[in-house]
């Protein structure tokens, strides 16, 4: 028998908020132990950085294997996770993805990065929907700049409404714009809609060890050099240099183990190779293993005190679940056939979007869904892959002159994402099921989801307003519109599920304190999307960490001073 | 997914600009579509003359999918080829068909798309399997086609024969009637095609993909030429060029 090597703190997972927490703890010299379902893995040398389509099993077509793609960088993931079923309630549909590797998601999300703005804190405040949050953004506004200043963002500052600037100095100078960006951006000028360089955690200058994008190769597949943004280049390996961390992957966490005097004594967790179940005690637990799986390990955690879940005396734990509100639109635009080529690779994704622009008539009453969205969007000579096909399909025909067609095509597309803020309802929420277990024999989750008139009229208005955008581009407007029912992507599918134990000031309605600290149990600490009380439009990730370091430098304090 | 039902431009824009999420789509069908297709009568039961072609039977799927961790380093094949000899002759005859070698780059036979559509329709995962259940019986019709024209095998006509099948089922608003039933496969067989053509190096180069290379320093950006494009469409849409801040 190994001994568990001596630590204070357990972390449960890698991801952004596991990793940031990591970070900073072993950095002000606690010892961690952070427990990691997935396998290890090391970008340096599994990133297929410059392998072409051409070189992978079905051109890297998606399968059910790998769904976005081959060359993914998801590691026993997607959608399903083998031997890790969950189930929908009647009528809900809810996807949840995941990935079981060290880094979790982070090694292959799309990086966009962008700040909560004042109003995104007090939502309920501006509106009377939803919760307020129990801090402000000048609470948040100096981790922030902190986190974006470690990871690496770029973007450029357009003091834009509700849209905060960065300290000098934080950000990455931003890609050049593309032919299909700056077409945008023409229209959306001429509509009075701002169209901005976005921010993503992607770094333009080398930064430490970490070198700066090359603008070759998609970075959903991991970046070998650092420039985009993961815990496996970044967090996890400083972390590691500290000699304070250890890691245990393959280790599948499923409770939280409870003393008399209601303080977590340690976790348990399933070694996925051997099968055994081990414990390993701690001074301070923090769960970090994603928005879903955190309130599953919360609610399976059951004893006599806390018969509903450790931490859930509120019984809001799996409840206020939210993504984001997602609807797409592509358009062809007849002038980009035949344009002239270049590069369009650059950081590969998106170099420009646009903000919610419409607070005035926001506050004024004059919109008929409550809060905003943005878009994000491009287009482009991207490498070719099984897709180039739908230009065949478009133009039918054979022989030369459909090879022609499709060099006209080529780089004549546009595409357009909504991403909106959902309000929490009740409809939506996770709990255990009550029969259905995991090949671990762990209680799986049982999702609900619902959407209500405040997301539909928002695709609604997304839809009209992409309508004529493309119309001042001289594209080809799509006539065919689905009822935005029908366009909405359904919950999960956008990847930013959060809110299933909300941060408050309250403990009757919320689950933890400002700082991620469960009111049931001191020295139980959320650091994922757990906590978050809204889901503003903005991509929730930058958010996880910068909460995840707030929440962190309290905990030490905590430790200093003899309170935990 | 219906495969033979007729692609809407939405559907086509959504698969042009996302190949990686539109297969990942066409992966989530089951076994009963796939049969579901061939009960739909995409492909005739009954021979168009009285000599029945035939191209051989192809070997059952076997292997494994590569699963959820693949090396993607060294991608490993996993599966075998299924095709018989005569499918593939078929395969490159056709495949030539619709990309013939021109002076910007080879055929698809040149370049191993005969061998990859092999691959394709011989995986173990349910979007390749609908695709097989579409591509095998096509290409058994489609050399009945021409067994019933011009009494020899579709791999042995002349071009111009061959071309005289295709300007009658390939080509949009000329579709004869007693071909129809053959579209939803020259659809997409012309799909996975091209896909696979123009994602050889020799089609990325052709189709011009200038990406994949490492640049040192900022991104350069547009080139003087491509902004001279834009430009000149802007002009022509009374849009102004934006500043290149
Ligand atoms: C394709 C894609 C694109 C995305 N794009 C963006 C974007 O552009 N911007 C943005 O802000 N967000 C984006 N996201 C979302 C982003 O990835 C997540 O918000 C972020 O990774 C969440 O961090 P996390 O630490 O909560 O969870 P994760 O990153 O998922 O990490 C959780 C870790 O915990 C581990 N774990 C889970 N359960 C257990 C258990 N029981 N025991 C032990 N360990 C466990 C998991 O294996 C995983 O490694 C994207 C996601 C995807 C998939
Ligand atoms: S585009 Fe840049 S940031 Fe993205 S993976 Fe490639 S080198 Fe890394």
């Amino acid at each position: 028998m190994q001994a568990e090597p001596e630590h204070d703190v357990v972390v449960i997972g890698s991801g952004a908020g596991g990793g940031m927490a990591a970070y900073v703890l072993t950095k002000a010299g606690v010892k961690v132990l952070m427990l990691e379902a997935g396998r290890n893995y090391d970008p340096l040398t599994e990133t297929p950085m410059l392998h072409t389509n051409h070189q992978a099993p079905l051109r890297g077509a998606g399968t059910k294997d790998k769904v976005f793609g081959y060359y993914d960088a998801t590691v026993d993931g997607g959608w399903e996770v083998p031997g890790e079923p969950y189930s929908r309630g009647e009528g809900s549909e809810f996807y949840w993805y995941r990935s079981r590797m060290l880094g979790g998601r982070t090694n292959h999300w799309a990086r966009n990065s962008f700040r909560m703005g004042p109003y995104d804190f007090k939502p309920r405040s501006r509106d009377g929907l939803g919760v307020d949050w129990p801090v402000t953004y000048e609470d948040i506004a100096p981790y922030y700049d902190k986190t974006e200043a470690l990871v690496g963002v770029y973007g450029r500052n357009d003091g834009l409404e509700n849209h905060p600037n960065s300290g000098p100095g934080v950000l990455h100078d931003p890609p050049k714009a593309r032919i299909p960006e700056l077409l945008i951006q023409a229209a959306a000028t001429d509509m009075g809609i701002p169209c901005v360089p976005a921010r993503r955690a992607v770094m333009t200058r080398d930064l430490d060890q970490r070198k700066a994008c090359y603008y070759a190769s998609a970075c959903g597949r991991g970046c070998a050099i650092g420039a985009a943004f993961q815990t496996t280049t970044s967090f996890l390996p400083w972390a590691r240099a500290t000699g304070n961390l250890t890691i245990t992957t393959d280790a599948m966490v499923h409770e939280i183990e409870m003393g008399e005097d209601g303080k977590a004594k340690g976790v348990w967790y399933i070694e996925k190779k051997s099968g055994e179940h081990k414990f390993v005690p701690a001074r301070i637990v923090i769960l970090a293993a994603s928005a879903g799986e955190t309130a599953r390990i919360m609610l399976n955690s059951k004893n006599a005190q806390a018969p509903d879940g450790v931490g859930n005396s509120s019984g809001q734990v799996g409840r206020n679940l939210m993504d984001t509100v997602g609807a797409s639109m592509g358009a062809r635009i007849p002038a980009f056939e035949n344009r002239p080529r270049y590069n369009e690779d650059g950081a590969m994704g998106i170099h420009m979007y646009i903000p919610f622009w419409l607070y005035p008539e926001q506050a004024a009453g004059k919109l008929d869904f409550p809060r905003g969205y943005h878009y994000e969007m491009g287009g482009g000579f991207s490498q070719p892959d099984m897709g180039v096909g739908g230009y065949g399909d478009m133009a039918g025909g054979y022989g030369a002159k459909l090879k022609e067609e499709a060099r006209r095509y080529y780089g004549s597309y546009v595409w357009f994402a909504q991403r909106g803020e959902m309000i929490p309802n009740e409809h939506c929420y996770a709990e255990i099921d009550p029969e259905l277990k995991d090949n671990y024999g762990i209680p799986v989750l049982k999702f609900h989801y619902k959407h209500t008139e405040h997301e539909l009229n928002q695709v609604a208005h997304f839809q009209k307003t992409t309508l004529e955008l493309i119309d001042r581009m001289g594209g080809e407007v799509p006539t065919n519109v689905p009822s935005p029912k029908d366009a909405i992507a359904p919950g999960g599918w956008i990847i930013h599920e959060v809110g299933t134990a909300r941060m408050g000031d309250d403990p009757g309605s919320s689950v933890t304190n400002e700082f991620g600290q469960s009111w049931d149990v001191d020295n139980l600490f959320l650091m994922d999307g757990a906590i978050f009380a809204s889901k503003a439009h903005k991509n929730p990730t930058l958010t996880i960490m910068a909460l995840a370091w707030r929440n962190t430098d309290y905990l030490v304090e905590q430790m200093q001073q003899g309170a935990l | 997914m219906v495969l033979h039902k007729k692609i809407d431009r939405r559907t086509t824009i959504k698969w042009v600009m996302s190949g990686v999420a539109a297969s990942a789509m066409t992966a989530c069908g089951d076994r009963k579509e796939t049969k579901a297709a061939l009960d739909d009568g995409i492909i005739p039961a009954r021979p168009i003359s009285k000599h029945r072609a035939s191209l051989g039977q192809a070997a059952d799927i076997s292997g494994t999918p590569y699963g959820t961790d693949p090396d993607l380093m060294q991608p490993a094949n996993t599966w075998s080829r299924t095709m018989t000899e005569k499918q593939l002759a078929v395969t490159a005859a056709l495949a030539d068909m619709f990309v013939p070698e021109d002076e910007h780059s080879p055929s698809a036979s040149a370049v191993g798309v005969p061998d990859f559509l092999d691959e394709w329709i011989s995986a173990p995962y349910e979007g390749q399997q609908r695709d097989r259940a579409i591509i095998l019986p096509g290409l058994t019709w489609i050399e009945q086609v021409s067994i019933g024209r011009f009494g020899k095998g579709f791999a042995t006509i002349s071009e111009a024969e061959r071309a005289s099948i295709l300007d009658d089922v390939a080509v949009y608003g000329q579709e004869k009637e007693e071909l129809k039933e053959g579209a939803a496969f020259i659809r997409r067989f012309r799909s996975l095609t091209m896909g696979a053509f123009f994602s050889t190096p020799e089609g990325m180069a052709d189709i011009g993909y200038r990406g994949n290379q490492p640049t040192a320093g900022p991104y350069p950006g547009p080139s003087q030429e491509a902004l001279d494009h834009l430009e000149a469409h802007l002009r022509s849409i009374g849009l102004k060029m934006p500043s290149l801040g």
